[in-house]
């Protein structure tokens, strides 16, 4: 494996983190080999790889270890031979273009989420990671981990026991990304960063100080494919999208064709959804679901376990297990490109509407804005040379 | 296939194409309001448009420029293009030229941006090429095949995967004809630009034509993961055939395409007859994987070749054939399985289970029921944890029966299941079999499923009628009752209570006894009393230790808090002589230490002096010194101890312990603590400011608990809330209240981690919201006493780590302050 992006949620990956819920991480199981670290920033890439090699040495009684190597361009990753997996833990902008990079390299890939910052990168993504046939798992576990809250909520629902779904309160509603501001007085780069790399795609700018992953974001970006993944999955609305999107206040919602109501704000009163969470709401109960919790009103609609006959939908214990599973089998991950792509196009929806702040009508099939230019203008963002993919 | 809005007709263009002129010539057709309002409209488009043209063309600055295409993106229309077009070679701006034309709609723009071929370099000329591919237009295909001579790498690269993307006859011909690129990087690069011809010609449904180039790479020489994307894509496009060819890779290979084969195998529709036809014939760790790839395609017609692999000679194989059957198998499966799991042990056994509680197919649990009659008693049991792993609540009655009428292995199985499945209305009939057993070990099993139905119900439900349970428990049979008292051991209501004082008088000797061990087992703090007086009552001398042990445990476990402290004490003044065993006085000195304060330590002092436990009470001594609060009585009662011993390491023990208590005298030790508080989605910062319940006047129901003091040496000052409770991210609240004789003003000194914020009698007082360890400087508030009780609140903050506080109060000039005593009983406190 090669892992690029090594901030907090690259290094939780790979050496253990709360999230990742395997003690040691990718480096502490023992089917895989961490072969490359690589950061812009040059201490980060180097101390990862110095304690990757260190616990090799140790592991294998060799203090001569240092099969794993740091790398400042991603691109060397991408030309080894020996390495099966690119995991992509880079501030988002990144996220689109290395996939299909990696994708038309031959490569498995594991990465972050928002997989993608524009609709039309996402279905790009999509295509690549098909065209090479390549095993893709985005990096929303909340299909495997947590106890299986999110599972037992999609099954429950699927199932049934909520009667039929009428609305679903997603907490969070939609995000984007933003064209920043080009011309400001730069500042000098510090030694052992690659700004320009750090930006790729994006339009360049000087370094201003500031570096952090999420600073392009607009609205919920960061969080917004966690809640609307599962959203997705316990609607039963995989590979499918919405046909309306609207506001409601400050806040973006958008309906489906069968008239599911999706709100991009919490259900009053309920605290359950803040933690990746929503509440589904059916003509004999509803369904309150996040990371913590999951309950329901009436309360035995939880309780009662699910029946042989019922619905029961695609069982992962553990995302990154799943992943190496299906690097090894080939059998499609749980969180394939193409869920990837109508979750992350349901959030993205979600961000046009936000900039444009009137309602919009969308072809879930042709993938395109109905009707609207302006909001068809919005579904890329040009990608700076040579990141062009 | 996403594309941009060129293809489409834009719906402003009517608009936009209106100019004043025409606006005024409308006017006097349609009224003047409305056409005012129009050209006010339609003139600001224009005006801005215009304006944005002219920061383009003129020396504007580059950021004015950028917000211009940035407007322009959105806004812009035909008339916009030369301006942006002429900015394409410009290195800083030509990024932002594209950010606005790439996505402009109309052939205007598609123009300018194939001129622009000729007349930028480098960079720019990589964009202008990749924004041609993102547009898919056609008009673009002839230049862009001229760059498949271009010597620049970057420009060659995107301009073959721009005409794979526009994907037209024109362009995959010109790609087509560049496979014999001798450099293999743009080999490479050529046949990702023919595999996207491929790609967009499959969703288009031109299977043949996609057909044929994935044929034509297929056949090139080149690495392999591309050898066998082509391979993959001649599957896809092949319809049927694709499975012969399937079938051809997996049987034959090589390895890489095996794989590939296997990757389709989940998905190529039409193949599940042929992929399970292949099962027979190819090696375990094929079969294996063909075996997962049939359960992820959900199709049971699979089934029968599976069924042969469960008998496999490789163990693999037979559990992934079981797994499968889980997801494919119908009630004709159920038989395999059940022998599986009835004649195996490990991860066999545990793979059948799981598949017969998922199988759904055809009458499953109906099928299930008719097994049992007339089968081995292994396999009636198996039957029966699938019937319980399937809620099969139909096949109660069934399972009443068979409690009834075996014994042994099945009978457990038939009550583990009916605990599982009975509901409310069946729970009178579970109760009655109790009565029917023949055995005490019958009853007592079928008790347990009673306790464990009871619980159940009360899980899924919330609530459950206990009435069948009471009723059996008054008037069933002295046997019957027998086996039942147990229920009562883990309840704390009314019903519970009066069922077993009453059976502790039963005229029945085995009643009594049975309901003295049920006492003795009980959660319930209101029979603690019932407990004393058995104590002393030598007809349940029988169960004396396990009385005094029940005792302890009731007065010391965490709901003893509805027992007054003086009540408590009293009890155990009148049990702790009755003690007679070194046992029994060893398990009330360790309930005198939880307690922890001037009585117990007075009490504890009492063991001393008996030989058989004077180890064991100069230890509780010197532990309950550590931690009372009183520091004056503990070391008086550290002093004696230490003038009177005459064992040498208690006495060592005892100087530590002074000197830890010398060590926290300038303290406030006493103290009731309450939390965690938490709310999702805040940190430690934003829980500072919000209110939580100890801190609203008018909350109730809070669970205030004593908070220990510290023994450790090194920082026995440090009220450590981190070791009551755990966690990050969450508030808790520290009470006590300080008796001051007079008026007077006073200083505290407080340190904290993480945060703190302070009230005295109701007012806050003190705010520092900070992560911070412990140690430190601490932060310093002027307070005044008022004559009496004074309540003093605390709420901390925890971030991460350690999690505590330490108060000292001094006078005004922060010497030992004078006429205040410190208690944290609820009496004092009123928030």
């Amino acid at each position: 494996m090669g892992f690029v992006g090594l901030g907090g949620q690259g290094s939780g990956h790979l050496f253990g983190g709360a999230w990742t819920y395997v003690a040691g991480g990718y480096l502490g199981r023992k089917e895989i080999q961490v072969l490359a670290t690589c950061d812009v920033w040059q201490n980060k890439r180097d101390s990862a790889c110095k304690r990757v090699n260190d616990a090799y040495a140790e592991r294998y009684g060799d203090a001569n270890y240092k099969a794993c190597v740091a790398y400042d361009d991603f691109r060397h990753i991408l030309d080894r031979d020996d390495i099966d997996i690119m995991f992509i833990a880079t501030p988002p902008h990144w996220h689109g273009t290395m996939a299909i990079m990696a994708a038309e390299a031959g490569k498995d890939i594991y990465c972050e989420k928002p997989t993608a910052v524009s609709i039309a990168e996402s279905r790009a993504i999509l295509n690549a990671v098909r065209r090479y046939g390549r095993i893709y798992q985005a990096g929303t576990q909340q299909r495997s981990e947590y106890g299986g809250n999110f599972r037992r909520a999609a099954e429950f629902v699927q199932s049934g026991r909520i009667g039929k779904l009428k609305e679903v309160y997603a907490y969070r509603d939609g995000g984007a990304i933003f064209w920043p501001p080009r011309f400001g007085e730069g500042k000098p780069v510090p030694n052992g960063f690659d700004w320009d790399l750090w930006l790729g795609p994006m339009p360049f700018f000087p370094f201003d100080g500031k570096a952090a992953a999420h600073r392009f974001d607009i609205g919920e970006l960061n969080w917004g494919q966690h809640h609307y993944d599962i959203i997705q999955w316990i609607c039963g609305k995989d590979g499918t999208g919405p046909v309306e999107i609207f506001m409601e206040g400050d806040r973006s919602c958008y309906r489906y064709a069968d008239g599911v109501t999706v709100y991009g704000k919490p259900y009053p009163g309920e605290p359950i959804g803040a933690d990746g969470g929503a509440c589904f709401v059916g003509t004999e109960g509803r369904i309150a679901v996040d990371r913590d919790a999951l309950i329901s009103y009436p309360a035995d609609i939880v309780r009662e376990p699910l029946r042989p006959d019922e619905t029961h939908v695609y069982y992962s214990p553990s995302h990154s297990g799943n992943f190496l599973e299906c690097v090894r089998t080939r059998k499609k991950p749980i969180c394939d490109a193409d869920i990837a792509h109508t979750s992350a196009t349901a959030l993205l929806l979600g961000g046009v509407a936000k900039q444009l702040k009137r309602t919009l009508k969308w072809d879930p099939v042709a993938e395109q804005f109905i009707n609207d230019d302006e909001a068809n203008r919005m579904l890329t963002m040009a990608k700076r040379p040579p990141w062009l993919v | 296939m996403a594309r941009v809005a060129p293809k489409q007709k834009p719906s402003l263009q009517i608009k936009t194409n209106m100019n004043l002129k025409n606006c005024f010539r409308l006017t006097v057709a349609s009224g003047v309001f409305f056409a005012l309002t129009l050209s006010v409209a339609v003139a600001d488009d224009n005006d801005n448009e215009s304006h944005y043209i002219g920061i383009l063309q003129t020396q504007s600055s580059p950021a004015e420029k950028d917000a211009a295409c940035v407007w322009l993106k959105r806004h812009g229309t035909a008339q916009c293009v030369p301006a942006l077009a002429s900015l394409l070679n410009d290195e800083q701006l030509s990024h932002s030229a594209r950010y606005a034309l790439e996505s402009l709609p109309g052939p205007e723009a598609e123009k300018a941006l194939i001129a622009s071929l000729s007349q930028t370099s480098g960079l720019q000329k990589a964009g202008v090429i990749e924004s041609l591919g993102i547009r898919r237009d056609e008009q673009a295909v002839p230049a862009l095949i001229k760059l498949l001579a271009d010597p620049d790498e970057l420009t060659f690269r995107v301009a073959a995967s721009s005409l794979g993307d526009i994907a037209s006859r024109k362009a995959l011909k010109a790609l087509e004809s560049h496979l014999n690129e001798t450099d293999q990087t743009r080999k490479r690069e050529i046949i990702d630009g023919c595999f996207r011809c491929a790609q967009a010609d499959l969703a288009a449904g031109n299977r043949k034509q996609a057909l044929a180039v994935y044929k034509e790479i297929y056949n090139q020489p080149a690495q392999e993961f591309l050898h066998v994307a082509a391979y993959r894509g001649m599957v896809l496009a092949s319809g049927r055939k694709g499975v012969d060819l399937m079938v051809d890779a997996i049987l034959n290979g090589p390895a890489p395409l095996q794989m590939e084969a296997i990757q389709l195998a989940h998905e190529v529709p039409n193949a599940t007859g042929a992929l399970a036809k292949l099962l027979p014939n190819v090696n375990p760790l094929t079969q294996v994987a063909l075996i997962d790839a049939l359960g992820q395609r959900n199709d049971p017609a699979a089934v029968p070749e599976i069924v042969a692999l469960t008998k496999s000679e490789n163990s693999d194989v037979r559990i992934a054939a079981v797994t499968a059957l889980g997801t494919l198998g119908s009630d004709k499966e159920l038989p395999v399985l059940i022998d599986i799991a009835s004649t195996t042990t490990g991860p066999i056994q545990t793979a059948a289970r799981q598949a017969l509680s998922l199988i759904h197919r055809g009458n499953p649990n109906k099928t299930l029921v008719d097994m049992l009659a007339g089968a081995k008693p292994e396999t009636q049991v198996e039957i029966l944890k699938a019937l319980a792993s399937r809620s099969a609540i139909a096949a109660t009655p069934q399972l009443l029966q068979l409690a009834q009428t075996t014994d042994g292995q099945v009978q457990d199985a038939a009550f583990e299941a009916l605990a599982r499945l009975v509901s409310q209305s069946q729970l009178p009939a579970l109760v009655q079999i109790v009565d029917q057993m023949k055995t005490d070990a019958g009853r007592a099993s079928a008790a347990q499923a009673v306790v464990a139905a009871c619980r159940h119900i009360q899980r899924e439900h919330d609530t459950v009628d206990m009435a069948p349970v009471w009723t059996a428990l008054r008037n069933g049979s002295p046997d019957m009752r027998v086996a039942l008292l147990p229920v009562c051991s883990g309840l704390t209501d009314t019903t519970a209570r009066e069922v077993l004082r009453a059976s502790i008088k039963d005229s029945d000797s085995k009643v009594r006894a049975a309901a003295i061990r049920a006492l003795c087992d009980t959660m319930d703090a209101a029979l603690v009393g019932d407990i004393v007086q058995l104590v002393g009552d030598s007809a349940a001398d029988e169960f004396h230790t396990a009385l005094i042990e029940a005792f302890v445990r009731l007065t010391t476990q965490d709901d003893a808090t509805q027992i007054q402290d003086s009540t408590r004490m009293q009890m155990f003044q009148k049990v702790a002589p009755l003690a007679k065993t070194p046992a029994e006085k060893r398990v009330v000195l360790s309930g005198l230490v939880m307690i922890a304060d001037a009585p117990s330590l007075e009490l504890a002092g009492q063991f001393v002096s008996d030989e058989a436990v004077t180890n064991e009470a100069a230890r509780a001594v010197i532990s309950i010194c550590r931690t009372l609060p009183d520091a004056a009585a503990a070391q008086a009662a550290l002093a004696k101890f230490i003038s009177e011993t005459k064992d040498d390491q208690a006495r060592q023990d005892a100087e530590a312990a002074l000197k830890l208590i010398e060590a926290r005298a300038k303290y406030i030790t006493v103290w009731q603590y309450a939390g965690p508080y938490r709310q999702a989605g805040k940190d430690y910062r934003a829980l500072f400011d919000i209110a939580f319940p100890p801190e609203k006047a008018d909350a109730q129901g809070i669970d205030w608990r004593p908070l220990p003091t510290s023994d450790d040496p090194k920082t026995p000052w440090a009220m450590d809330l981190l070791k009551m409770m755990g966690g990050e991210q969450e508030v808790a609240y520290a009470r006590t209240s300080i008796h001051s004789n007079g008026e007077q003003s006073g200083q505290l000194l407080i340190n904290s981690d993480d945060g703190v914020k302070v009230w005295l009698n109701g007012e806050v007082i003190h705010e520092h919201n900070v992560s911070r360890a412990l140690g430190g400087k601490p932060d310093k508030v002027k307070i005044t006493l008022k004559p009496g009780w004074n309540n003093l609140l605390l709420k901390i903050t925890q971030n991460n780590m350690g999690w505590g506080f330490a108060v000292r109060l001094t006078d005004a000039e922060g010497a030992q302050i004078q006429s205040v005593q410190y208690a944290a009983s609820p009496a004092h406190n009123q928030m």
